[in-house]
């Protein structure tokens, strides 16, 4: 049994192919919800008890959040960044080789359990490298708040498309 | 907290003297005046600090009293007076803090209280006023 501490984790991604990874700066908390299954009710008079059958899996919604980070600095704020793959419809990728090794798109959104390699729990779940084009995650909500008792906080929701973000602890 | 309390000395004594600066003849101290401290003077010291950390930085939350004490004879005069310019030096007041920005220093709660002198027939003034502090690594 491996658990991870929370105070290692960390969201990151590349924003070109070959770059380096970057962290998103100030979160302090992501979730994935799903898969889901919806099923269907067929329920009919005399049953004695409500009738469903599986239908189609739902895919995967990934949220994470924390303080907002107001720094200027062009294309090394991924909260920025987060919000213009948002605003543009911007998608991204598990890997290049979804995108024929373009360099130009952002990649490799991992969340990170634990980032110290010397702990339990060290790995990182992000969605499996694949070729097929299908496999994507986009911005699909921001939520930005500032109140008089602390400070600005943000929170961004992704939906994944394609295929699941799994578990991962030994490659990229 | 010591770069915070240096923040908050080097502020009260800064160049040129606020009107705080030049009204506390007893000067400002930390925790504690030394024994025989001419009046009036004032206190300040730290009534809780919590930090909350995220994955790449901390935020320290403080909350940071500052006592005024006065034995004038002419009544709630000096010590009123002297929380005024508290006030206007410490209000809302941008510190520099080492290693930290620093985000929030927000006036929060106050009261005035008089007790009696270890001098007979003499009362001493007590101001107490509380302020939030907020820092970011």
């Amino acid at each position: 049994m491996a658990v991870a501490a929370g105070n290692k984790g960390k969201v990151t991604m590349r924003t070109s192919a070959g770059g380096a990874a970057r962290t998103v700066a100030e979160m302090g908390a992501w979730t994935i919800s799903g898969p889901g299954l919806n099923m269907i009710p067929y329920s009919a008079f005399q049953d004695e008890r409500g009738r469903q059958k599986p239908g189609m899996m739902t895919a995967q919604t990934v949220t994470f959040n924390g303080y907002a980070d107001f720094s200027t600095d062009v294309g090394q704020n991924m909260q920025s960044l987060l919000v213009t793959y948002l605003s543009s419809g911007t998608s991204i990728y598990p890997s290049s080789h979804g995108k024929g090794g373009s360099s130009a798109e952002p990649m490799g959104l991992k969340l990170w359990a634990n980032d110290d390699s010397s702990l339990e729990g060290y790995g990182w779940w992000t969605q499996e490298v694949t070729t097929a084009l299908t496999r994507k995650t986009y911005v699909t909500n921001v939520e930005i708040g500032q109140s008089k008792e602390g400070v600005g906080t943000i929170g961004f929701t992704l939906a994944v498309t394609g295929g699941n973000v799994i578990w991962q602890s030994s490659s990229s | 907290m010591r770069d915070l309390f240096t923040g908050i000395y080097t502020e009260y004594a800064s160049v040129p003297a606020s009107s705080f600066y030049n009204a506390l003849t007893g000067g400002l101290h930390l925790e504690e005046a030394p024994q025989g401290t001419a009046f009036p003077y004032a206190v300040f010291s730290l009534v809780n600090n919590s930090l909350d950390q995220n994955w790449t930085n901390k935020l320290e939350e403080a909350t940071i009293d500052f006592n005024l004490y006065s034995d004038s004879a002419s009544g709630a005069v000096e010590i009123t007076g002297l929380y005024e310019k508290l006030k206007e030096q410490f209000d809302d007041v941008n510190l520099t803090v080492a290693g930290y920005a620093h985000l929030k220093f927000r006036r929060e709660n106050s009261w005035l209280n008089k007790m009696p002198s270890d001098i007979p027939n003499k009362s001493i003034w007590a101001y107490t006023v509380q302020y939030a502090v907020l820092l970011h690594s």
